[in-house]
């Protein structure tokens, strides 16, 4: 009698449970799957994926993408000059993405790139050797023979929305974004390090800092933002997902060493975390997100700033993209140095603005 | 033209379906992507700009390279759906863009069959 009295009492708790996520997915103040108040786009702008996430997706779906990791996207692509994507650092094959793991990465992508739309406040991370040409206005690109002068008053390559790396520190940050494909001994993000496959923090970043630029997007911005998927995805994508009509692009991977996911997601690639207390061999983790490519530069607006991201956290007011008034009464934009930079950082930032100047000038900018 | 997978009891293959025009013809969508790169102030020359890792167009295989008077152009092919776009060297952004001709990319999508890791059959 015991026995059946707890057999209905788990009969009736298991329909009730499966009952839950149906009565959740009818109230429209609410969250689809957890059931918790769902957020206003205003707060889903400064909620981290990982807590954003759960509203929508299952257990079993968020699984699937924190395992989607290092899982080969491009099966189906044919031309050899991305075979090296689909291969480990150490040169082993990837596995395929599975069904469940391409479904839950669709699912991700429809509820992340909802928040990428005009007043969407992303980050532009940029390497420190550029920080000088940014506030310029101007630097020089193409080879030593052919310089050429370019203007720096736009946003583009990978960029993503600023609850991506939201309360991350430097190292953190660089792991989250797999901040960059670099194999040099020193880089801009990430130096070498003696133990097989691993990368570290920068020399220059525990300098002088990480450096982003925070934007805010316009509508014709946040629309050329599109998300890269390697082609099994954005085929899964396109051919399963309306809502992401035109919003992701067929990007393959290349390079076996490579940080690029072909999930739409960034991640390291073995990058060794600051954590002193951790084992030796120890990588940041997954921070999961959406990532985005501008797919035509977008210009940089008023009000935009320039931040440093120290190895603590702690970010740091750099400058301010505001208007100016030139002496012949034209009005432009330019960068204006934070009032209350130290003596240190004023005289080190100005002295990369005038690096920058100097290589301009000396290209017949 | 997306070649399309095919298991044998050798081994998958993959095979191209016989060549129909619009197979590979431009999307309209690829060619107005391209135009908006042209004639900007804020990038580098071409060669750079097709070689960016985080640009849109690392998609797009170079195939080919003329010097027609004067002008350094460069055929490009677009590695999936291998339609063809014949792009000016400039030294910032783009130069002129022009689709190539569906019979010409088909040629250059062949070209590379050679050069895939699996057999490609063709089929007529």
């Amino acid at each position: 009698m015991k026995t059946a009295a707890l057999v209905r009492t788990f009969i009736l708790s298991l329909f009730v449970l499966l009952s839950i996520p149906a009565a959740y997915a009818g109230n429209p103040n609410l969250c689809p799957v957890s059931g918790k108040p769902l957020p206003t786009a205003a707060q889903r702008q400064f909620t981290v994926p990982a807590k954003l996430l759960p509203c929508f997706l299952t257990s079993a779906e968020l699984a699937a993408l924190y395992n989607s990791i290092g899982h080969d996207a491009q099966t189906t692509v044919t031309d050899p000059a991305f075979e090296s994507g689909e291969l480990n650092p150490d040169g082993s094959l990837r596995p395929p993405l599975t069904a469940g793991q391409t479904a839950a990465l669709a699912k991700m992508h429809a509820v992340l790139d909802d928040d990428m739309h005009a007043g969407a406040v992303i980050r532009k991370f940029i390497p420190n050797s550029d920080v000088g040409g940014f506030l310029y206005g101007r630097t020089v690109v193409g080879s030593p023979s052919a310089p050429v002068v370019v203007t720096t008053n736009t946003v583009r390559g990978f960029v993503g929305l600023e609850r991506n790396t939201q309360g991350l520190d430097a190292g953190e940050t660089i792991g989250a974004l797999g901040l960059d494909f670099e194999t040099t001994a020193t880089g801009q993000f990430t130096d070498a390090n003696s133990l097989p496959f691993r990368r570290q923090v920068s020399q220059e970043v525990r300098l002088h800092g990480l450096h982003s630029i925070r934007h805010a997007m316009s509508a014709q911005g946040a629309t050329d933002a599109k998300i890269p998927l390697a082609r099994d995805l954005n085929d899964y994508v396109h051919a399963h997902d309306s809502t992401l009509d035109n919003r992701s692009f067929e990007m393959n991977r290349q390079g076996q060493a490579n940080p690029y996911t072909g999930l739409g997601m960034s991640d390291d690639i073995g990058l060794l975390t600051l954590e002193t207390t951790d084992a030796e061999d120890a990588i940041y983790p997954l921070h999961v997100n959406e990532e985005d490519v501008m797919t035509v530069p977008t210009p940089l607006a008023r009000g935009d700033v320039l931040l440093r991201r120290s190895l603590d956290g702690r970010e740091t007011l750099i400058a301010r993209y505001v208007k100016v008034t030139l002496p012949n009464g034209t009005v432009t934009n330019g960068w204006f140095l934070s009032p209350r930079l130290s003596a240190a950082d004023r005289a080190y930032y100005g002295g990369l603005i005038q690096q920058a100047a100097a290589r301009v000038t000396a290209a017949g900018g | 033209m997306a070649l399309v997978r095919r298991d044998t009891p050798a081994g998958p293959v993959w095979v191209r379906p016989p060549f129909r025009p619009e197979d590979y013809s431009v999307p309209p969508e690829a060619l107005r992507l391209f135009e908006r790169w042209r004639g900007r102030g804020d990038v580098e020359g071409t060669d750079a700009l097709l070689a960016l890792r985080d640009g849109p167009f690392g998609n797009y295989v170079q195939v080919d390279r003329q010097v027609r008077g004067g002008r350094t152009w460069i055929v490009l092919l677009e590695a999936t759906r291998e339609f063809a776009i014949e792009v000016e060297a400039s030294p910032s952004g783009l130069g002129a863009v022009v689709p190539v001709p569906p019979q010409r990319a088909y040629e250059l999508a062949c070209a590379r069959d050679a050069l895939r890791s699996r057999p490609v059959i063709q089929e007529s």
